[in-house]
């Protein structure tokens, strides 16, 4: 092999490496976007825990639920607070969608990095 | 209501501007979290080093109050790395920072180092919460890997580490009991670096804040410290900014020993802990057109 094609071999590997970090960090941000706080308390907007909330609202029963630290928390309006965790689930999977499209047609290094 | 804020220490020396980065840090607090008030932690004469370098008018929107102390002098070298390529030896001055549990005028406070810069509003989520102190315990670099191990444990069959880069407390006798402990560890240094066995002669605060958790939870690991949640993303010192995209927004140069294997990355939205401190001063007038 030639040092012109082991070069952009090599420039195909940094790609690879640059691509696979930058999903990480959106994977982070992510994370971070889910976040809620209620309450003085903070929570993870999962799917689990939106399910658990709407069908407690559903029964017009009470809620209690483990923070990210597992304390249990009472949730005085549950409406209020299944509506903010649809909020953050809701913009934090737009958040992923638009970088995920974003990534999908970044075809060098600059571009996946935002230059 | 109990009154929240910011707060942070810079003492300069001949090769750092700490003050310099405290006005960053300052207003990447103002521009994601306005509500929230920012105290600065100084001496006098770095105080008037900002003055006049900086102007009051600045100095003004960046900090809401200046507490001056003058922390007893203490040689504590510290080998920094600005990038790949160069390195330096500073004095660094954080011989008092347990102090901070008496100049806080806050009911909650969160101390943040000044090369942490904010790029959201999380950490506001931490005021009413439900610890009376709360830490980073994990952190991740440029590529998202953990540090290493001395980063993470003081000893291999030791303790966790909490990073004191970001350090909540609500005043209460909780929280003053684990400042209480923070400054008996600052004082017999030698000893508690001989009983919980980590290397090196540097004070770092990090390992003196984590023994203080450790003991004041009673010698075990037991959820005495609230964990701040995700991790802290950190720039190491060798470690550069490319480009300042925006308020919250950078590509930066994550560099390793071997330098085919070094890359560029960007990140957003997040709380960055720029260890590089050069490469804050460097890029200064990009930065702070963005957060003003």
């Amino acid at each position: 092999m030639d040092d012109k094609k082991l070069n952009e071999a090599l420039a195909f590997a940094n790609y690879r490496l640059t691509l696979q970090v930058q999903r990480q960090n959106i994977e982070a941000r992510v994370e971070a976007a889910l976040l809620v706080s209620y309450n003085g308390a903070l929570f993870k907007a999962t799917q689990e825990l939106i399910n658990f909330v709407a069908l407690r609202v559903m029964r017009n029963e009470s809620v209690l639920v483990e923070d990210n630290s597992t304390n249990v928390i009472t949730i005085l309006d549950s409406t209020e607070f299944l509506n903010l965790l649809l909020a953050a689930y809701d913009s934090a999977m737009q958040l992923k969608q638009d970088e995920q499209k974003r990534l999908k047609s970044a075809r060098s290094t600059a571009k996946i990095v935002g230059l | 209501m109990s009154t929240r804020g910011f707060m942070m220490f810079a003492y300069n020396n001949e090769q750092l501007d700490y003050t310099q980065l405290a006005l960053v840090a300052a207003y990447a607090i103002k521009k994601h979290m306005p509500d929230y008030p920012v105290v600065l932690v100084t001496n006098q004469q770095s105080l008037e080093h900002c003055k006049n370098t900086h102007g009051p008018l600045m100095m003004a929107a960046a900090f809401d109050d200046i507490v001056l102390t003058n922390p007893e002098y203490e040689r504590n070298m510290r080998l920094h790395h600005d990038g790949a390529y160069h390195s330096f030896n500073a004095q660094f001055t954080n011989t008092n920072k347990h102090d901070i549990y008496n100049l806080s005028p806050f009911d909650e406070t969160i101390l943040i180092d000044t090369d942490y810069l904010c790029g959201n509003d999380n950490l506001s989520k931490l005021f009413g919460g439900q610890h009376d102190v709360a830490m980073y315990r994990d952190a991740r670099n440029l590529r998202c890997e953990e540090p290493f191990t001395t980063e993470r444990w003081l000893h291999y069959a030791g303790i966790r580490m909490w990073w004191s880069t970001v350090v909540y407390w609500r005043k209460s006798e909780e929280a003053e009991h684990f400042f209480n402990i923070w400054s008996a560890v600052k004082k017999n240094w030698e000893y508690y670096r001989f009983l919980y066995k980590f290397p090196g002669t540097l004070y770092r605060t990090d390992y003196s804040a984590s023994i203080a958790a450790h003991m004041c939870d009673g010698w075990q690991d037991g959820g005495f410290i609230g964990q701040i949640p995700n991790f802290m993303r950190y720039q190491d010192q060798r470690d550069d900014i490319v480009e300042v995209l925006g308020p919250n927004h950078w590509v930066m140069m994550s560099n390793l020993p071997e330098e085919w294997k070094n890359m560029v990355v960007e990140i957003k939205g997040e709380d960055v802990h720029l260890m590089n401190k050069k490469s804050i001063l460097r890029n200064y007038d990009k930065i702070m057109e963005n957060l003003a």
